[in-house]
């Protein structure tokens, strides 16, 4: 049940000029970084968290939604017009999106991606609203058995995202989980790999691992690659939609919506996969699609399903603490440095942040569809951005962000590390999805685990007692082994065939 | 004349596994728990002993594979990826010495040069002007304090 009062008082919040201009720069932001080829709501959002920690929550966190929803939209740009998905949740949107700019259309498409993200991050945020409070108070109920297996499930998507190589990325997320190991024990406050270095106790901050892994490491990619940039986009016209157009895109959007949601509340199923199930969906469904060759539902079908994705990411990582994707694991950590744990205790705790954030996130997505439209032609210029002036800047913010922390010189040594480690894990094809994963749930792991044990003097019966943590371990076994099985399938499917 | 790595999945295979043992070895010195419950060495043995399992299984399918995992590294790819390393770690090392103007000016400077941008009058231009608008967006509105190194040139700068 939405608590109405609770909602007029994060307007309120919300419609604070200094919060609302925050809100619109992040948009702006996040258009301009997600126009380029490469760049990562995910980077953007890691390079950048540190402009918040001097803000207040609201303020801070009003930015950073700004940015990850521009970003997101602002992938299908390049996406329509190079064929290089400026994210990479909008790889998607360039099976139609770049056909219909080939046939003289950008503008439609371009038009079609701003409506369906609008329609994507509205329905979102909308079924956000209505089913996290739900949740929270569903959750309160959970106990330290409980959050154990959620925790353990969490990992354990761990395998859906691992890409191609499923021992890859289980290495790369119990490396996260050992990361995390790093300072006081949790439990006992016995130091743990500190090797007699105090500033070590405090453990290695999650938000410098963040802006090595994805700011330094892919300028480190960038600058080894040689730094190259794409080709030039097209002159655009005809931005704003006809009713033709938009009666024959909304239902399709408004369907891939709910389904991006759904797929984007799975931890670690981020744009990338929401987008590719809508497509993949709608391709089935609708029977006289001509997807692949110019459609404008296929546009919309990506387009919403990843915008969508952005309400659902937010469901478990509000009302459980588990990040949805890499993005909101940062908002998780941008939180946590003003001492707030997302969790069901969040929504008793800080109402107004939480609603805060409802009311602002289906803002940011009011102010995408009127930017989108009505800048498109000045956002279709930024893809020709040279690398030469952006990327030296890019990695400035990030060390700037890592120090700015807590002023200490060992968070941008931090970042660099990462950086390397990044750098060396994507030419090594070790996903680093996981690695965020391990990072965030490991430590909830093993401090749910071992206070479980202790209220039941170390006897295992206090899991099997529960039916919740069972029911969600088995689910987490299910998780595990269907990436597994399926892989064994195709593989005997491919030699039967040979 | 390139040079071929091959085998990079065995070798990374052996370094996971050493990276585990000297986990495990490390984790010795670590308390015991209490009452029966786990101590703080549990958790991380059982994630290395993991990643050892599993590197040893990336090793024998590596192994079953037989040089499908191989690249050719030539001097200029090593170059591309120290040289950008050596001035994240200059601007790391410089930081907290020569102050954040001075380290800044000089690393975009130097890593725009680096990066393509040739005009003598655009690179330092840029390098200043970035440097002062980070220095007053840090330092002057979100009051994040930054080095200020021996000169004090943040404070002359900074508008707010």
């Amino acid at each position: 049940m939405v608590a109405s009062g609770s909602v007029w008082g994060a307007v309120g919040a919300v419609a604070e000029p200094v919060t609302l201009l925050l809100l619109v720069m992040g948009v702006l932001i996040g258009i301009f970084m997600g126009s380029l080829p490469g760049m990562t709501a995910t980077m953007t959002v890691a390079v950048l968290v540190s402009f918040t920690f001097s803000m207040d929550p609201i303020p801070g966190m009003m930015l950073l939604l700004g940015i990850y929803g521009g970003a997101l939209y602002a992938g299908s740009i390049p996406a329509i017009l190079i064929r290089t998905p400026g994210t990479p949740s909008a790889a998607a949107t360039v099976f139609d999106g770049f056909p219909l700019a080939e046939q003289g259309k950008a503008g439609q498409a371009i038009s079609v991606a701003t409506v369906a993200s609008f329609v994507g991050g509205a329905i979102s945020v909308l079924l956000l609203m209505f089913v996290a409070p739900q949740i929270a108070a569903f959750a309160l109920n959970f106990a330290s058995p409980e959050y154990f297996a959620l925790a353990v499930f969490g990992l354990s998507i761990i395998a859906s995202v691992s890409g191609d190589s499923l021992i890859k990325g289980l290495i790369s997320g119990l490396l996260g989980m050992f990361l995390a190991t790093v300072g006081l024990d949790p439990v006992m406050a016995s130091p743990r790999f500190t090797f007699g270095y105090e500033v070590l106790t405090s453990g290695i901050q999650f938000i410098a691992v963040m802006i090595g892994l994805f700011g330094i490491a892919e300028g480190l990619y960038r600058y080894q690659s040689g730094l190259a940039d794409d080709g030039a986009s097209q002159e655009i016209s005809g931005i704003l939609p006809g009713w033709a157009v938009l009666e024959r895109i909304l239902p399709v959007a408004v369907a891939s919506s709910v389904v991006g949601t759904v797929v984007g509340a799975i931890p670690g199923a981020g744009g990338d996969i929401a987008s590719f199930v809508t497509y993949n969906e709608s391709k089935r469904w609708i029977k006289d699609n001509t997807f692949g060759e110019g459609d404008t539902r296929g546009v919309a079908a990506a387009e919403s399903g990843n915008n969508s994705s952005t309400g659902g990411a937010l469901i478990p990582t509000l009302t459980l603490g588990i990040p949805g994707d890499s993005v909101t694991a940062i908002l998780i950590g941008a939180l946590m440095v003003h001492g707030i744990r997302p969790g069901p205790g969040l929504f008793q705790e800080e109402p107004e942040l939480v609603y805060s954030i409802f009311v602002g996130f289906f803002l940011v997505y009011i102010v995408i569809l009127i930017v989108g439209l009505l800048g498109a032609r000045f956002w279709a210029r930024i893809v020709d951005f040279p690398s030469k002036y952006l990327w030296p800047v890019i990695l400035v913010l990030s060390l700037v962000g890592a120090y700015a922390l807590r002023g200490n010189p060992l968070d941008i040594w931090t970042a660099i590390g990462a950086g390397m480690l990044g750098y060396v894990m994507r030419v090594e094809d070790y996903p680093l999805a996981p690695m965020v994963l391990g990072l965030i749930l490991g430590p909830i792991a093993e401090v749910n685990l071992r206070r479980s044990l202790q209220l039941s003097g170390g006897e295992v019966s206090i899991f099997t007692d529960s039916p919740l943590a069972m029911v969600i371990l088995g689910l987490s076994l299910v998780s595990l082994a269907y990436p597994i099985v399926q892989r064994v399938r195709e593989r005997r499917l491919a030699e039967g065939s040979n | 004349m390139p040079i071929r790595i091959t085998r990079t999945d065995e070798i990374a295979s052996v370094l996971l596994v050493a990276f585990a043992a000297g986990v495990y070895l490390v984790s010795e010195s670590f308390p015991s728990g209490v009452a029966g419950t786990p101590g703080p060495a549990l958790f991380p043995r059982f994630i290395v002993g993991t990643i050892a399992g599993l590197a040893v299984l990336q090793f024998v399918n590596a192994v079953l594979l037989q040089g499908t995992d191989e690249r050719s590294v030539t001097r200029d790819d090593v170059l591309r990826f120290v040289v950008p390393a050596a001035f994240l770690v200059g601007y790391a090392g410089l930081l907290p010495v020569m102050g954040f103007l001075l380290t800044t000016v000089g690393f975009l400077a130097v890593v725009m040069f680096y990066s393509g941008v040739r005009d003598p009058r655009v690179g330092p231009t840029l390098a200043i002007g970035i440097s002062i608008v980070l220095q007053n967006v840090f330092v002057g509105f979100l009051r994040v304090p930054l080095p200020e190194g021996p000169l004090g040139l943040g404070d002359l700068v900074t508008l707010f």
